[in-house]
């Protein structure tokens, strides 16, 4: 039996005085790809933000193990030292801050955590250009501040670049089909693909089935009014995609 | 050629048009020939006792009233607003003017038929069949009350609205409870001078849990020569209470100025809210900038409440000289300030204007939209303060004062205070000023709309915002009292 | 007896030993200086109008020495001093407390056409150029200069000429007692020439309490374009009262940029009245303070000729117990048609004692304007801090990236490239909380290497 990766166990966690999420478990191995999927408003961002360490929602019971820490103990720069990361459903703009910058300052913020010396300049620079690669990021968009006048195809592909040069363990793409082009799309997930190992895994989180022509789930979760409803393999995916969210709603509303 | 020839024709013109449009009639200027009893102007502790008296007021009024006026005493009048204020003579006014009638209750049986025709020609029926179902009325003249409307049947709720005079009777104790505990008189100059003579105004009383069915509304109209005007309201919505009261004056033609210096005090308990709307459009004075009200007036409610709410919405169209703050102490958790204002000036006329939001709870909220617009050869002036206690945590507020400059010769000016003492706050303060576009206008022309309307129309655009905040009868009033003032002939 | 009667009545005693060495064109000044001074009640305290965070009065009111019979301070001979903005080829002077010291560099540094020399020398030499009276005339800190003044520096780039190369004033203190300096910088830029001046306030060891009352004076030719650096970077003990004030010509553009990194109690104004057609101002301010400090700067730009641009951007970056204030009054005339006036500042509060106090004013009287304000007051973005730390950053870390990036627009309007990184990394190491060390400058006074 593979090592757990991330083990969430009837986690809630709430926004204000809002309970959003009402008792998540999920158990992720590495090499594994998951698919979250569910309906708007129910709860899929405010997950990824939870694991991330989003200081605006509040976890009031259960647990999240992150290859043995206490995850929910860790500061959101701790976790994403130790492998976590997030693309942002809304990439964040950060005028005044270039990209350059603000890359050098993460990699070299997980090299300290993991007691390597930082990157040489000339070293970086060529990390930075092996990496952009990947993702056929625009050099331009390097000298520019964050996110700052970035198409959303750029956006999303610029967090895809941040995932290569930070090589988590595990990657959450938050909605990352959203605002894509066909175009943007394929890129965006042939990235992934290629960062894809044996040793990390992917939580996928999307509204359609769309992203998963391209990024294959092993296992798909259906998320609905903050508790994961039902679970299975790719099959479940076609078949939202073919019947919509109302069964899975009527079922777990009749209960 | 041609078409480079359009637009500065339509250049050429709108400064005429200009001219035209702002110089609308003040269709309020008439005087009502009615006995007035009148105190002969000259103002000293007698004539403060004089006012009790005749208003057969408590001892603890009276003292108030002689407090205030030795405080008076002491000030000078304040100089730091942009205003050039002439000299005014406070000895040459009389303090006290009342339309003579008869004695007792003031059913409109009794009321002048004089003075009911003088409000039916302002627009104010005081007979409740004609008025607006949704409104209820309180009409004073000069220094009195004279009539106020839908009285029983408000009272059926438990809300009380009658003239000032009538609660001090009727409600002693509530009066005396929030009499002065907003605006002290103490305050500024005019304050203490108001509460000093104060004579008539309104008082609302809004029950707990009470939502007020109708508009509350006060209509002011100076009439008698060579008096002032210090009228005096108070609006107390206890908890969960819900009112929208609006305030409406003029004032007839005259050569000489008349001073209206009055105070309106609020408090808002918890998670009640109170909309104050004003329309004002007392006598502005002639095209040269003879005559006019001086309109020096302290406004000022307390959220004292959490979660208490309390707007302010103007539209300042008439006075020779507004001096006007009306202001918010956000003083409960969450309380929300708001302040909604359009103010015109055109001809002499000087505006000094603005709020004050002095929050003090944490996460309260305040709005400021200040749309100035100018004319002829006005001043024009946005004066507001923003400040966040330290122990205020959570505060946003968000300002947008703007200018609309409609003639070379007149003024547009902009003075925020901005002090925040706590680092959670977000104070966001956006000012412009500009002349009316030709691009506008052009683009209007080149629709075929004339110069003359396009300005009405942008002016009116450029008001939306807080228009939209008046109830719908004001909403309509100000709009064509807006054209009146700027735009003669349009609509 | 407040601060005020304790300067007039210091001049009252002393009157013969200030002009006594002092150069005429300056003592001619000095009467009519008492006189606007006697005209006040006290100096403008705190809570005064247009003093929301800095009381002159308690600036003025210690009991400060003034060097009026120019005594040389000893430690002077071995004057010898390093500024924090190196790698600038610049032509540099140094001034100790008033007094205009020439580097051994600057006389080779100095292209054709550009002069720099004492104030009290140019007064003699030049002293037509001193005829006119310092505006505005009835302001206090212009009358305490003037009443005081004595030397200083004086700087003046002919018709014509572009000076390439910029001018850097090194203001340090040294005196082993607390002394008021009247610090006087005239600069004459004329017809069509252009140049750039970098002055920085620096800190010595072992200092005593000082106040620097200080005076730039700017008169700009037709055409003409001054860029001015003003760095304060200066020990937590030295108050300053500073205006600069300009005459500006024709077409002509100044470029005024103040930075605060360190001092103590600090109170800038800026006057510039555009009088002549199609003249520009750009001001611009940077305040980064801390424990104790208090920041002000106040602003009056006048419209009053047509087609003038003024453009103002002042952001504030508060820590600890600053208190920051930013008073600024835009007028504009009857007649100054197209004018286009701008400002913005912008403040963070980055602690709950921080204090920020701010008046963007506009006085419009001409309706063919573009005029526009905006003021903020808030924190870091909270959205991006969580960004950046889900990349791993840590929390502090990402807050002083995102402080510098808040200061960064007004840093852009930096024209030399060499200064502009030079104070990135000042301003960089200032939030880091690092003591500035200003080890690798390495200018030298002619006394000092005497």
């Amino acid at each position: 039996m593979k090592d757990i990766l991330l083990q969430v166990d009837d986690l809630h966690a709430s926004i204000g005085d809002k309970e959003i999420l009402r008792g998540i478990n999920l158990t992720v191995r590495p090499g594994e790809v998951h698919a979250i999927m569910g309906p708007n408003g129910s709860g899929k961002s405010t997950l990824s933000g939870v694991l991330a360490g989003n200081p605006v929602y509040k976890v009031t019971s259960g647990s999240a193990t992150f290859h043995g820490l206490n995850l929910l103990e860790l500061s959101p720069e701790d976790r994403s030292h130790e492998g976590l990361f997030l693309s942002f459903q809304y990439p964040v703009e950060i005028p005044g801050v270039s990209m350059v910058n603000f890359m050098r300052a993460a990699v070299n913020a997980k090299r300290a955590y993991l007691h390597e010396a930082p990157l040489s300049a000339g070293d970086f620079l060529k990390l930075m250009r092996q990496k952009r690669a990947i993702v056929e990021l625009d050099n331009k968009l390097a000298s520019r501040s964050v996110n700052e006048g970035f198409s959303g195809g750029e956006k999303k592909r610029n967090e895809i670049f941040q995932m290569a040069v930070l090589e988590p363990r595990l990657s959450i793409l938050d909605e990352t089909d959203s605002g894509l082009d066909i175009d943007a799309l394929r890129i965006v997930s042939a990235g992934v693909n290629k960062l894809k190992t044996q040793d990390n895994a992917t939580i996928v989180i999307t509204h359609y089935q769309r992203l998963l022509d391209y990024i294959k789930p092993d296992y798909v979760h259906i998320l609905y009014k903050g508790r994961i409803v039902h679970s299975g393999g790719p099959e479940l995916a076609l078949e939202l995609e073919e019947r919509g969210y109302d069964w899975i709603k009527e079922q777990v509303d009749n209960q | 050629m041609k078409q480079e020839n359009e637009p500065r024709r339509a250049a050429d013109q709108t400064d005429e048009v200009l001219d035209r449009a702002t110089s609308g009639e003040y269709k309020y200027g008439f005087v009502t020939d009615i006995d007035t009893d009148i105190l002969p102007a000259g103002l000293n502790e007698d004539v403060v006792r004089y006012i009790s008296r005749r208003k057969g007021e408590p001892d603890w009024l009276l003292e108030f009233r002689l407090k205030a006026f030795r405080h008076w005493q002491t000030l000078e009048m304040p100089r730091w607003a942009h205003l050039d204020i002439p000299p005014i003579d406070f000895q040459a006014i009389s303090y006290y003017a009342e339309p003579r009638r008869k004695e007792g209750p003031k059913s409109l049986d009794e009321v002048d038929p004089q003075l009911i025709d003088t409000f039916n020609r302002l627009g104010i029926p005081l007979e409740e069949q004609k008025l607006h179902a949704g409104m209820a009325v309180d009409a004073v003249m000069d220094s009195v009350s004279v009539h106020t409307t839908h009285t029983e049947k408000l009272a059926q709720m438990g809300i009380v609205f009658c003239s000032i005079s009538e609660a001090v009777r009727d409600y002693p104790e509530l009066v005396r409870r929030y009499l002065g505990s907003v605006v002290s008189y103490r305050d500024n100059f005019f304050a203490a001078l108001n509460s000093a003579v104060f004579s008539d105004g309104s008082f609302v009383y809004i029950p707990k849990g009470v939502r007020c069915p109708m508009e509350l509304s006060t209509y002011f109209r100076i009439n008698a020569a060579g008096t002032g005007q210090f009228e005096r309201t108070l609006i107390v919505a206890d908890d969960d209470a819900y009112v929208s009261y609006l305030e409406g004056c003029t004032a007839p033609r005259r050569d000489e100025n008349q001073l209206h210096a009055a105070i309106v005090e609020i408090v808002v308990e918890d998670r009640a809210e109170v909309k104050y709307s004003t329309v004002q459009n007392w006598y502005a004075g002639d095209a040269e900038g003879r005559g006019g009200v001086y309109n020096f007036v302290t406004k000022r409610g307390l959220c004292r409440g959490d979660y208490s709410k309390l707007s302010w919405t103007q539209v300042e169209t008439g006075s020779a000289i507004t001096w006007k703050y009306p202001s918010c102490i956000l003083k409960g958790h969450g309380s929300v300030g708001e302040f909604y204002s359009v103010a015109v000036t055109n001809n002499r006329q000087q505006a000094d204007t603005g709020t004050k939001m002095i929050h003090i709870g944490s996460d309260t909220r305040s709005t400021i939209v200040s749309k100035g617009i100018s004319a002829g050869h006005s001043q024009n002036a946005y004066r507001g303060l923003v400040s966040v206690a330290p122990q205020a945590s959570g505060v946003r507020n968000y300002t947008q004062c703007d200018s609309l400059l409609l003639s070379s010769t007149c003024g547009a000016h902009t003075f925020p205070y901005i002090d925040v003492k706590n680092d959670t706050a977000i104070v966001e303060h956006e000012a412009t000023t500009s002349k009316i576009s030709e691009d506008q206008l052009f683009y209007c022309n080149q629709r075929g709309i004339p110069t003359e309307e396009a300005i009405g129309l942008i002016v009116n655009g450029y008001a939306r915002e807080v228009m939209n905040k008046l109830p719908m009868e004001f909403a309509v009033e100000a709009q064509k009292l807006l054209q009146i003032v700027l735009t003669d002939s349009v609509g | 007896m407040n601060a005020l009667t304790q300067y007039i009545d210091l001049y009252r005693a002393q009157q013969s030993v200030v002009n006594a060495h002092a150069p005429e064109a300056l003592n001619r000044r000095r009467a009519a200086a008492l006189a606007a001074l006697e005209g006040m009640e006290r100096l403008p305290r705190k809570g005064a109008a247009g003093f929301a965070a800095v009381s002159l009065e308690d600036m003025f009111a210690p009991d400060y020495g003034i060097n009026i019979a120019r005594v040389p301070f000893a430690a002077n001979e071995r004057a010898e001093f390093s500024c924090d903005v190196p790698n600038i080829s610049t032509a540099s002077a140094l001034v100790v407390n008033d007094e205009f010291v020439p580097t051994a560099s600057l006389a080779k540094a100095l292209p054709e056409g550009v002069e720099v020399m004492s104030l009290a020398r140019a007064a003699e030499t030049y002293p037509e150029l001193f005829a006119e009276p310092v505006e505005p005339r009835d302001n206090p800190i212009v009358a305490l200069n003037t009443l005081f003044v004595q030397d200083g520096v004086f700087i003046r780039v002919k018709r014509g000429v572009r000076a390439e190369r910029p001018v850097q004033l090194l203001s340090i203190f040294n005196a082993a007692a607390p002394l008021m300096a009247a610090r006087r910088i005239k600069i004459i830029v004329e017809d069509g020439a252009q140049a750039s001046v970098l002055s920085c306030d620096h800190p010595r060891v072992n200092d005593f309490d000082y106040l620097s009352c200080r005076v730039v004076e700017v008169t700009l030719g037709t055409n003409a374009r001054l860029d001015f650096y003003d760095l304060e970077e200066a020990s937590p003990r030295t108050a300053r009262a500073s205006v600069l004030t300009a005459s500006m010509g024709t077409g002509s553009i100044l470029n005024a940029t103040g930075i605060y990194l360190n001092g103590g109690t600090t109170r800038n104004e800026y006057y510039a009245p555009l009088r002549r057609p199609g003249a520009q101002v750009r001001l611009g301010g940077m305040v980064i303070a801390g424990s104790g400090q208090r920041v002000d700067n106040a602003t009056f730009i006048t419209h009053d000729s047509p087609r003038c641009i003024s453009r103002q951007l002042f952001k504030y970056a508060l820590f600890d117990d600053a208190e920051g204030a930013f008073e600024e009054l835009v007028t504009v005339c009857p007649g100054a048609d197209n004018t286009d006036a701008r400002q913005t500042n912008r403040n963070l509060l980055a602690s709950p004692q921080a204090r920020m106090h701010a008046e963007p004013q506009l006085i419009i009287n001409c309706d063919e304007v573009k005029a526009s304000h905006g003021a903020t007051t808030g924190q870091i973005d909270e959205k991006a801090l969580f960004y950046m730390r889900s990349r791993g950053i840590p929390e502090a870390e990402a807050r002083m990236m995102l402080i510098n990036a808040f200061m960064t627009d007004v840093l852009d309007h930096i024209e030399l490239p060499a200064l502009r990184e030079r104070l990135r990394l000042l301003t960089d190491r200032r939030l880091r909380g690092c003591e500035s060390t200003c080890r690798d400058c390495g200018i030298k006074t002619e006394r000092g290497e005497a």
